[in-house]
Parts: C-alpha cells; structure tokens; sequence
C-alpha cells in the first residue's frame, strides 16, 4: 500500500493521492522530502475544479511513465507509441473553457509542475491576435492610436 | 475566486515564463498589447529567458535564394525557420510547415550563433556592403566598408566566453602575396576592421566557415599548382589563426560540408557507392593537437524520397542525427534525418517556401535569440 497525500482545495474539499502521483509536483516534492505534509496541504488558491484535472494530469502521467518502463522492449526504432497517445490525451485534457485553462496555468505554475505549465501555456497562445490577448488578460489598451502603429511597425516581421 | 477575472494576480515572473514557450512571431505579435507588456518583452532579463528556453527547441533555419526574374531585379535570400521534430516522431511532423521571416538582397551568406553575415545592398545606398542581420527579427547593421578589387568570404564567429560576435574578412588581392585577413569585432561602440598580421597564405578558399566551440574553420587550397589541402582554424577570442593539413578531403571537397559532430569539426560527403546505395563518409578532428583525422563510412537505408533526389549534408543536430537537403528544388521539399546508431532514415516535407526558388540551404540547431550583437553577460 503506498503512501496517500492529502491536498484540500480552497473550498476546503479534500483529495486524497498516491504519493507518486503528488510527487509529479515540484513544490509537494520538496514539502515531502522536508517532511511537513502531516495533516494535509492546504492550497488556498487552487479550487475544487481545477485541482480534480490537476490530479488527472499528475496520474496520467505517472501512469504513461510506468507503462513505458514496463514495455521498454515494445518500441518502435524512434521511441515509444505510447507517447504519441500520451500526446494526444495531453491534447484533449486541455480542450476546456478559457477561465479553466487559465487556473490550470496558473496552479501548474503554483505547484511547479514543467509539462502542464507548458501545455497550458501553449494552448492559451497558440494563434491569438493582439485583440485577444487583451481580452484574456484583461488588459487595456494604453497606446495611442499612432504609438500602436509606431510599435507594429517596428515588429512587422511578426505580423508577416 | 475565478482569478481569470483579475489579471492583477497574475505574477509578472508568470507572464514572462509563458512568453517564453512561444513562438518568436508571438513575442514580436504581443510588444503591442499594452506599454507594460512591451517593456517587459524588451527587457535584458526576457531575453535571456527566451534564449535559454529556445536553445531547449532547436529550430531548421532554411535560406532560400531566388534569383530576380527582370533584368535590373536583384537576387534576394529569405529566410524560414521550421521546428526540428521531435523524438518519437509522430505522423503529423512528417509534413512541416516552414515559418516566413526576413528577406535581404543577397546571394550568399555566413552564419553563427543565430546571426547571418552576408554582403549585399544596404538602405542607404547602391554599393554593395557587408551586413550582418537578426534572420528572425530582421534587425541589421551595416559594416564599415573595405575596398575590394576581388570577390572575397566574410566567416562570422562567435565567442562564447566574451559573448561576442567577430567577423574574420578575407582580404584578397591580385597577387597572393599580400593577401591578408581583416577582423572586426560587433557589438562595440565604434566598429572598425583591424589588420592581423600572423594570418595564412593560402591560395582559395573551397568551402563555407564553421564555428565551432569559439573557433572558426574552413578548407583552402595551400598552394595552386600542388592539390594540397589545409583547414584554416580562427580563434575567435585570441584572434589566432591555426593551418590543419586536411589532406584526407583531396576529391572530395567539391561536395565536403564541414559540420559540428558533437562540438568537434567534422567534414562529410555523399556520394552512391558500387552497390547504388547512398554513403556518408565523414572525417572528424577528434585532437586539434594532434591533427589527426578518424573516418567513418555510413550507409543510408533505402528511401524512396531521397532516391530521386541530389542531396547535401546540412548538419549534426546535437541529437547526434545528420540532417540532409535537397540541393534541386523541386516540389516537395524534403529534409532527411538519419540516425546512426538505429540506422533510420526519415524523410521530413517542408512546405511554404512559395515560386522561384533557385536554391534553399539548410542550418541545424538554430536558435531563436531577440538579442543582437550584444549579450548580456549572464
């Protein structure tokens, strides 16, 4: 029987996890190995809704790491199959609602964990125009008409 | 709380770390979103994060020459850029869609560290000049000119312990005996080319430079009735210069590529040998000291692609995979990684590089980097 950690959502939920799968997160890494996870982890800024996908991921792939160790031999020459598919559960895991993605992020980047911050990232920018940008970040608009041309033209070539 | 609703509480630190997981397009894209944005993508600190995220993501830099078509139009380079795919590779990297940049008016060019150096027109004027440019943002500068009576190569190095950008100008002249090299060093408040008086006599340069580790290499002949063949090592730092014999290139350096084989020079060739496959044979300098060449002789697998295709050696990813290119340029563009130690041969298309192309070179490895000329000394 492995060993649980308990994290509590800031609704005060609690979610118990093998410890592998809370190791996937540098910051519950580093509590562990200090030894204070007595009691349970507090993580105020993390809600109920976004903690469940985070547990999702951090299993996923705790899974995905055991099951290529197990079939190091069931490869092909460039590597295992089995990444391609962790690639695309990756790919579905963050098809969700803008608001969701940017709380993923965020708590990935709370938690340190590098592959959910990256993939969260990526998919929040991936081909978003300027206009979009400031409507997720809630961002207003502080140039003057000219002084935005002024900017774009010095950055043409990423417009191209 | 929704914190999406309140952009306040989202960390500068996080912001920056998200900008640098993109595209470099992105990051030019989003200097106009707002005047904070702008400033923190600007900022020394940023762009020493994104160089050391991207170097994590080496890139194809892909230069693509096509020749004018009217009389007075000039020839002109344009670069694209295309991830490098990834290990396993899954079906979709086996079509890449190359990223547009820049285009200068030139023929030719040298590269190192993510920076192109090449001659060609600048804004100002119609004499030909040396440039040296940013192929990702386009953002150049104009070199002091040198009066040339002959065609002559400009090798670009970097230094990697300064953190500096050299050029090594070939200063050619009707008569062998006083051909000398010029050295400028970019990057400092008043460029100016200096004289180097321990230089090499040699008769012709025959291949492109490399930089490698902080110093540059390239093939000459010695002498001009005798094929003797010599590398000429440039230290980049100490501004030294250094003549390898490299006999071992004799018939082959028409189509020798020098590359970087795992931080050490390394010159390969193609050709089909007696049974009609494709061989790579390749001579590394494992001891500079000792001037020793090792060769080594590949077979590639059967592909279909590169059958039908004259190709050429671009390079050793630092995955220690060879990247070859199609030297014609007929539609689909292929790039070939060949694993040596699986003996696997994939075939990668490019697609975007758009009409008239007469020729697209290839450099592995590349990354992106906002800084130019001057890096911040970390």
């Amino acid at each position: 029987m492995s060993k649980k950690i308990i994290f509590e959502s800031s609704e005060g939920e609690s979610f118990e996890v093998d410890e592998a799968v809370a190791l996937e997160c540098q910051t519950i890494k580093n509590m562990i190995e200090d030894d204070c996870t007595d009691g349970g982890i507090p993580l105020a800024n993390v809600n109920s809704a976004t903690l469940t996908k985070v547990i999702d991921y951090c299993k996923k792939h705790v899974e995905a790491a055991a099951a290529a160790e197990a079939n190091a031999g069931d490869k092909d020459i460039y590597g295992a199959n089995k990444d391609i598919e962790l690639k695309t559960w990756d790919e579905e895991f963050v098809k969700v609602d803008q608001p969701l993605l940017f709380d993923l992020m965020l708590a990935a980047n709370f938690l340190i964990i590098p592959g959910l911050l990256d993939l969260t990232c990526k998919t929040m920018m991936r081909g978003k125009t300027v206009l979009q940008i400031r409507e997720i970040f809630h961002i207003k608009k502080d140039y003057t008409d000219a002084e935005e041309a002024e900017v774009r033209k010095e950055n043409a070539w990423a417009f191209e | 709380m929704n914190r999406a609703e309140n952009s306040d509480s989202i960390p500068i630190d996080l912001i920056l770390e998200i900008f640098s997981r993109l595209p470099s397009k992105s990051v030019g894209r989003f200097h106009c979103v707002s005047k904070l944005w702008q400033s923190m993508l600007s900022c020394p600190y940023f762009k020493e994060l994104y160089l050391t995220r991207s170097s994590t993501r080496p890139r194809l830099l892909f230069v693509v020459h096509s020749v004018g078509e009217e009389e007075e139009e000039e020839d002109k380079l344009h670069f694209y850029s295309s991830s490098q795919p990834p290990i396993p590779y899954d079906k979709s990297s086996l079509v890449v869609a190359a990223d547009y940049h820049t285009t200068f008016p030139s023929e030719r060019c040298s590269y190192a560290s993510g920076l192109i150096c090449f001659r060609g027109k600048g804004c100002s004027g119609e004499e030909a000049m040396t440039l040296i440019c940013n192929p990702i943002t386009g953002q150049y500068a104009e070199l002091p000119k040198v009066i040339m009576y002959i065609p002559s190569t400009a090798f670009l190095g970097f230094d990697p312990i300064d953190k500096q950008f050299k050029i090594l100008l070939e200063h050619l002249t009707y008569s062998s005996a006083t051909n000398r090299h010029l050295i400028l060093t970019l990057g400092v408040p008043k460029l100016g080319w200096r004289s180097d008086n321990c230089y090499p006599k040699y008769y012709g340069c025959l291949s492109e430079g490399i930089c490698i580790s902080g110093v540059i290499y390239y093939l000459v002949r010695a002498r001009y009735s005798k094929g003797v063949l010599e590398i000429v090592c440039f230290d980049v730092r100490y501004e030294e210069f250094k003549v390898i014999e490299a006999q071992c290139f004799y018939n082959h350096h028409q189509t020798l590529r020098l590359i970087n084989y795992k931080g050490k020079l390394g010159g390969i060739t193609g050709n089909l040998n007696d049974s009609g496959a494709i061989e790579l044979r390749m001579w590394v300098l494992h001891d500079v000291g000792k001037q020793e060449w090792s060769e080594y002789v590949y077979t590639l697998p059967e592909n279909d692609d590169i059958k039908l295709h004259d190709f050429t050696v671009a390079g050793m990813t630092t995955r220690g995979e060879f990247v070859l290119s199609m030297i014609d340029t007929f539609k689909p563009f292929y790039v070939f990684y060949f694993n040596p130690e699986k003996n696997a041969l994939r075939s990668v298309e490019i697609q975007g590089f758009g009409e008239d192309v007469s020729s697209v070179e290839v450099f592995v490895d590349h990354v992106e980097d906002f800084n130019f000329l001057r890096r911040e000394s970390s």
